[in-house]
């Protein structure tokens, strides 16, 4: 079935279209990011989905055309570790939901989903810069709860209520994180971690024990454990903020021991056990800048961590690990790829390769048919500041790319003549 | 202490050079006592614990040419296939190449294809006292005991093997203001230093760049203060603690003034007695020295303009006030840091003549910065004002042409008519002026210090990497060799297993 079959079918049976009208990016050079560029390609959208990619793709009659000829056309991008829409502003407490105060270090029922402001005013910041989707994560405690994948959609979006999903991953702290969170060792914290993994397990399979009052005493709430329940199945990728080369190889013995389904965060010195890693095909979300032994736990912190990462064929996510610099996640690319990243891994690292270690690799990461439209139109390189992102698509609505901040700008541009001005 | 006491006679002997006319002339051996006297307390203990005990670098030896290369000159112009000689540290010709006579004992860099800037400068670093790695013992840069101290030096917390800095070099950065942080309303006094690593930050100074006085206004010291319950909890107690600092140190220096004529009297009265003077009568008691206080000397010396004043302030309406404030106590600004309002009051800063120090997107971490813009620097640029970029921060500094190009074609996308050329500025000439060593540096122009970076590519571009970095002449960073892991911190870290 072809795209215009598509829709004639789909208008066939009088699908109400979020959108009135389909889209079609026309002659761009789209980095479908799955498969190899291609040169002076359509990109169809309708109904939040991509219909169609390629060179011969028919453009049904009402839809939206863009020529994009001579631009570059990727998959929006994606930033994996944010609070973005959990924090307006860092800090002003009564504007932050990122960080609960719970008794005990297992907040495994926390959803950060629960919590997210989609109209947040960070968000439109972010999508100027091309990024389409991002994971918000709760912070604190051992386990700190579950994260959520939302869709930068702007406040018109008639997706803006649905574009939240939560429950795409377990988040874990181990490390001096871990450690400050129970028992102030390394050695505590995985045992703590350990035994709730244990716990969740027990539940399951002794729940009428359980319901009696029957069974000894476990150590986290029903709820949690209800919520550990995907992740000790491997059901639930558990993301495991791990610096220091130990530390990871620790996450990964575990890992490998429960059965889990881990990714590790930051790997500030995973160059280190890049091979482990590798073997054990567990992916890595880090911030590429970070190369200063700003701890103890990064004493080997270099800036072509992730480089010596991808060549030991780790899968590698790069993060602003921020909230409001999310927009800052292009240029982090860019700097990948200063330190050696292939560009277009480097480009992976920021679309198909943060959404598979999500499990969300079916309906996002690339420019592929079916999945989400979530596509961005640049002028230029984006790695480079002189670009920028001229169209940016989410769930195929065009959105706007002015945020509050580029609003106050403008009015103070005009306000003082500004753009009259010579130099 | 012995050895304490030894620096002592160190530091007095260099104060001797700076000893009073009079004195002088006292101790004329022409000039022959008749009368047996104490002597005088006379010389004045050195102002400060300046000078240092190791030798500060050399400027290099010799000739270098760096020829064909893109000179961004750092004062808003270019030259294209230029040709650029310095001798003994210093830039002894600049100019297109065929006007340009290369010397014939100059080591010639060709540079065809590169580009070459004056070396970075960040008016904002807390580097050596924010040392990584972060720890209890490497938090030096608060000193969160008292809302106003201006009697604080970083630079006697500075930590010269602080890993951070041979990144900053690499990135191109050749001289740092480093400052106390902002928990304080006055937090003490900066010092501009050269980044040639040395045994202690006395050695690294930038020669001849006066201390800054680093403020702050806004939510740092109301919050660090306002969770003890005591001064200043609000905007109001601040600026109400500022005022009182400064008219007690105005006070000091009438007081200081009156004293050295009062003693100027006696001095003359005291020669001519021991000079035996016909008719001279005994000098009486020496008048009491008033006791040196180190808080009021920094401001006396900032009403006097000899400290530049710098003042961590992000909200238009704020920085307003603190230049209405700085007009009723005496102090001139010389670049309100971290401003992300500035673009509000753009025109009032160019005015003025005030800089500011800015990032190209930090915004929304506190309310202060909520109101942060990309297009911040480029619009005070617009309106004819000193952009200029800091870093305020050890990953940041690494790569300030980013932040810069990042700044510029956000003002650009915005409609606003700005250049390359102005936006390096922004990371050389600008900040050079803000720390009062412009002069000296911040452009390639013949005279000024060697601090010169080429660069493989246009610095305005991400992929953009420092190949070079010469600081006085000497080569600190060469993109060819292994990385120069300079601090004793880094010492058996496997850093240079892998080669990239």
């Amino acid at each position: 079935m072809n795209a215009l079959q598509v829709s004639l079918l789909l208008a066939a049976l009088g699908a109400a279209p979020a959108q009135a009208d389909p889209v079609a990016l026309v002659g761009g050079d789209v980095y479908t990011v799955s498969g190899a560029m291609l040169p002076g390609a359509t990109v169809l959208m309708d109904k939040g989905k991509i219909l169609a990619v390629g060179l011969d793709v028919a453009i049904p009659t009402g839809a939206t055309v863009l020529d994009v000829k001579g631009k570059r056309v990727t998959p929006g991008l994606i930033d994996v570790d944010t609070q973005l829409g959990l924090v307006e502003v860092s800090l002003e407490p009564s504007t932050v939901d990122g960080r609960p105060r719970l008794p005990g270090p297992v907040h495994a029922a926390v959803d950060a989903a629960d919590a997210l402001n989609p109209m947040s005013t960070l968000v439109g910041v972010a999508r100027r810069h091309g990024v389409t989707s991002v994971i918000s994560s709760p912070s604190g405690g051992l386990i700190s709860g579950r994260a959520a994948w939302m869709d930068l959609v702007g406040p018109e979006s008639a997706h803006l209520f649905e574009a939240v999903q939560g429950s795409v991953a377990m988040r874990v702290h181990l490390g001096r994180g871990g450690a400050g969170a129970w028992g102030g060792s390394r050695a505590t914290a995985i045992a703590r971690l350990r035994e709730a993994f244990d716990d969740a397990r027990t539940y399951r399979r002794k729940r009428a024990a359980y319901d009696r009052a029957a069974l000894y005493d476990l150590s986290a709430s029903r709820l949690d454990l209800e919520a550990l329940d995907p992740a000790v199945r491997g059901r639930m990728p558990v993301v495991v903020a791990a610096s220091q080369a130990s530390d990871i190889l620790a996450a990964v013995k575990m890992a490998k021991d429960e059965g889990i389904d881990l990714v590790i965060l930051g790997a500030e010195e995973g160059w280190l056990v890049a091979d482990a890693l590798a073997r054990a095909k567990i992916p890595v979300i880090l911030e590429p800048t970070m190369d200063l032994p700003a701890s103890f736990e990064s004493r080997h912190a270099r800036a072509d961590n992730v480089v010596l990462l991808a060549k030991a064929g780790v899968q590698v996510a790069v993060s602003t690990r921020s909230n409001h610099n999310v927009s800052r996640l292009r240029f982090l690319l860019g700097n990948a790829v200063r330190a050696g990243l292939p560009p277009e891994l480097a480009l992976r690292a920021a679309t198909l390769a943060p959404a598979e270690m999500h499990g969300m690799g079916a309906q996002y990461g690339s420019i592929d048919r079916g999945k989400v439209a979530n596509v961005v139109v640049w002028m230029g390189d984006l790695f480079e500041p002189f670009s920028f992102a001229e169209t940016v698509i989410i769930r195929g609505e065009i959105q706007p790319v002015e945020s509050r901040q580029t609003r106050l700008a403008n009015k103070y541009i005009r306000r003082l003549k500004l753009r009259s001005t010579k130099k | 202490m012995k050895h304490h006491l030894l620096r002592l006679g160190i530091y007095l002997s260099a104060a001797g050079l700076a000893a009073c006319a009079s004195q002088k002339q006292a101790s004329d051996p022409a000039a022959k006592p008749s009368k047996s006297l104490a002597a005088p307390l006379g010389e004045r203990a050195p102002r400060n614990a300046e000078d240092p005990i190791t030798a500060p670098a050399a400027p290099a030896k010799g000739t270098v040419a760096i020829t064909g290369a893109t000179l961004l000159l750092g004062t808003g112009d270019r030259i294209e296939d230029g040709t650029l000689v310095f001798t003994e540290g210093r830039i002894t010709a600049v100019g297109p190449r065929e006007t340009v006579k290369v010397p014939k004992a100059a080591r010639v860099i060709d540079a065809q294809g590169r580009w070459v800037t004056p070396g970075l400068i960040d008016t904002h670093s807390h580097m050596g006292v924010y040392a990584v790695p972060h720890v209890k013992a490497t938090a030096d840069g608060n000193e969160m005991t008292d809302p106003t101290t201006p009697y604080v030096f970083s630079e006697h917390a500075f930590w010269p093997q602080d890993p951070a800095i041979r990144h900053a070099v690499a990135g191109g950065v050749t001289s740092i203001q480093v400052l106390p942080g902002s928990g304080n309303i006055i937090g003490g006094r900066a010092t501009t230093l050269k980044l040639r690593p040395q045994l202690e930050a006395r050695a690294m100074r930038f020669p001849g760049a006066p201390f800054g006085l680093k403020m702050a206004c806004g939510e740092n010291p109301k919050r660090v203060y306002g969770n003890r319950k005591a001064q200043p909890m609000s905007r109001m107690g601040s600026v109400a603690r500022l005022r009182a600092i400064f008219i007690k140190a105005r006070q000091y220096r009438f007081d200081q003034e009156a004293f050295e004529q009062e003693h100027k009297k006696w001095q003359e009265k005291y020669d001519a007695y021991k000079a035996g003077e016909a008719g001279a009568k005994a000098p009486g008691k020496e008048p009491r020295r008033m006791d040196r206080n180190l808080g009021f000397e920094t401001l006396a010396d900032v009403m006097d303009g000899k400290i530049k004043v710098h003042i961590h302030c992000y909200r238009a309406d704020e920085m307003l006030l603190m230049l209405s404030l700085g007009k009723e106590l005496g102090f001139e600004i010389s670049s309100f840091h971290h401003a992300v309002e500035a673009y509000k009051i753009a025109d009032v800063l160019a005015a003025n003549n005030v800089g500011a120090s800015m990032w190209a997107d930090w915004w929304g971490f506190k309310l202060e910065a909520y109101d942060g813009v990309e297009e911040n620097a480029a619009m005070l640029a617009a309106a004819g004002g000193r952009a200029i970029i800091h870093s305020d921060s050890n990953i940041g500094i690494q790569r300030l042409n980013q932040e810069a190009a990042k700044a510029l074609h956000s003002g650009r996308r915005a409609g606003l008519a700005l250049d390359e050329d102005e936006a390096i500025k922004w990371i050389t000439l600008n900040p050079a002026w803000a720390l009062g060593v412009d002069k000296q540096t911040g452009s390639l122009e013949v005279g000024k210090m060697a601090d010169i970076v080429i660069w493989d590519q246009n610095p305005l571009s991400m992929y953009s990497t420092a190949q070079q970095v010469f600081i006085d002449g000497q080569r600190v960073v060469d993109r060819s060799g292994p990385p120069h892991t300079w601090s004793d911190f880094e010492v058996g870290t496997r850093m240079q297993e892998v080669a990239p």
